[in-house]
């Protein structure tokens, strides 16, 4: 593990980690070569990839029927691995339009599309997106029309939820490859939508 | 009613179906509580089972959390939310709530 | 919001259960997770047993971020919230304990250089009341199940009430939440019971 940049006295709490982690080790609680692997297989761990599933979607019905049902079995039969994620996938169409929020804490799709920005966990995204939704969204640079009904899910518990985006207009003959490059993390959170 | 997730979970029975409505009780325990304090005491309406899963409340308390309580994708209309609410009337809430923080409406 | 209040809860809402409440802007901020950020995330995965082992539970883990209180909640960043709480669950697990982790950060201090200082503390006011009935009651219940529930455990529980909470608290509002806490803890009564026990209540009595 090499932090690059200048030395910097630890904070308190960095303290706490490398004490806490040198004790688990110590222990034979976990090795460090167990944490730094979990650190790299965090890191893979990206939206590109929930990307990829949006691309499939977009391009193959049957697929799109199966990860609309069985989320979790569509993502491996692509080859991602998504240990133990309870994965549900909603669909954005034309009169609905989905956002994702935890009110709670941070719940997020993390074995698929990695860790979440700050501003997911930030106490205003959290208050209000359950409450003023079309307002959080209009901050986003996103106005959903009166017509367009707002789905907000707050994952309290053991769910985990991905936004299909609609696929825009401009996009017909794409390769999946292309089609992936347009899907950005924040339309799979529902806070924005993709653009050709 | 097909779950969403199949578990094999020693657990309780579902008590409710799919269009059901239900309320959200209005308790204010202490302990570790999944059920956000803004929508206690409201009603919806069952969208889907999401499966039955350990009690989070008893998991946070070093126990096993079983037998393990359906949870339930319960939506909710904004309006009927918040008094305040701007948006549109179609606008809903869809949340994750156990079994065991509903009752018939 | 809550139109009915004899279902007023006694404590205020929690602090971290804050769907609904007002706040400000979204700033669509986002940083480039420090490597020691990204240790404290691979340790939640690894021992929440994502792959093999299952040393905790995610619940425990939320459950002591929630136990911060205000200030330190909102104080902290993301990270150093969890890894406060990865430290808590595994001492409260016993996979670690206080003392070998105190002594621990003293040598990892030591070799870093680290001063961290002493805390201030406030003026003693020497003030007294009578004691009500409920708070008696409070005391005696105490006592009596003290051989159940060792003073330790009762004291932890206090300690763990949320700062900005403890001081805006009387004494036994604080040990009456703690005494509630620890027999949760031990499981002589459960969450829903408590919950479903207090509805009943507020319905006699009103």
């Amino acid at each position: 593990m090499n932090d690059k940049g200048s030395y910097k006295p630890l904070t308190y709490f960095q303290l706490m980690e490398v004490s806490l982690r040198e004790l688990l080790v110590e222990k034979g609680v976990l090795t460090a070569a167990q944490i730094d692997e979990a650190v790299e297989d965090m890191r893979r761990r990206t939206p590109e990839r929930g990307a990829q599933v949006v691309a499939r979607a977009w391009t193959d019905a049957a697929f799109k029927q199966r990860l609309l049902a069985d989320a979790p079995g569509a993502c491996e039969s692509l080859g991602i691995d998504v240990p133990k994620l309870r994965l549900v996938v909603v669909e954005n169409t034309p009169e609905v339009h989905n956002a994702v929020v935890c009110t709670l804490c941070s719940c997020y799709p993390r074995m698929l599309l990695g860790i979440p920005p700050d501003w997911y966990k930030s106490r205003n995204y959290r208050s209000r997106m359950v409450r003023e939704p079309r307002a959080v969204l209009a901050e986003f640079g996103l106005s959903i029309p009166q017509e367009v009904q707002i789905r907000v899910h707050d994952s309290t518990a053991d769910m985990r939820y991905m936004v299909l985006p609609m696929r825009p207009a401009g996009t017909q003959g794409w390769s999946e490859e292309r089609l992936a490059s347009i899907v950005e993390r924040d339309s799979m959170i529902g806070v924005a939508v993709p653009k050709a | 009613m097909q779950p969403q997730f199949v578990t094999d979970y020693p657990a309780l029975a579902p008590r409710f179906e799919v269009g059901e409505r239900v309320r959200v009780r209005k308790a204010a325990p202490l302990g570790h509580i999944r059920t956000p304090f803004y929508i206690r005491g409201h009603e919806g309406t069952i969208e889907r089972l999401c499966g039955s899963f350990p009690n989070p409340e008893e998991l946070a308390q070093m126990r096993d959390g079983l037998p393990a309580q359906p949870l339930y994708r319960v939506r909710f209309r904004q309006k009927d939310v918040w008094p305040d609410y701007r948006g549109a009337d179609s606008d809903v809430l869809e949340i994750e709530i156990f079994q065991h923080w509903l009752e018939k409406a | 919001m809550m139109g009915n209040s004899a279902l007023t809860p006694i404590l205020p809402k929690a602090h971290h259960d804050m769907g609904g409440e007002p706040a400000g802007k979204v700033a669509p901020t986002e940083h480039d997770y420090a490597e020691w950020e990204r240790r404290v995330d691979a340790l939640v995965v690894l021992l929440t047993g994502v792959r093999g082992e299952k040393l905790m539970t995610v619940d425990e883990l939320r459950k002591n971020i929630e136990a911060l209180g205000p200030q330190a909640y909102d104080g902290m960043s993301y990270y150093e919230r969890w890894i406060t709480s990865v430290t808590q669950t595994l001492i409260q697990r016993g996979i670690v304990a206080t003392e070998e982790l105190g002594r621990k950060m003293t040598d990892v201090e030591n070799r870093s250089h680290h001063d961290m200082g002493g805390l201030p503390a406030g003026k003693v006011e020497p003030t007294e009341h009578d004691y009500a009935d409920w708070e008696r009651r409070v005391d005696a219940m105490a006592v009596l199940l003290s051989s159940r529930i060792s003073v330790d455990e009762r004291r932890r529980s206090i300690e763990s009430l949320p700062p900005g909470e403890y001081d805006a608290m009387s004494y036994y509002e604080r040990w009456v939440t703690a005494l509630g806490q620890t027999l949760i803890q031990r499981g002589l009564i459960t969450t829903e019971e408590l919950g479903r026990k207090m509805e009943e209540v507020c319905s006699r009595s009103s």
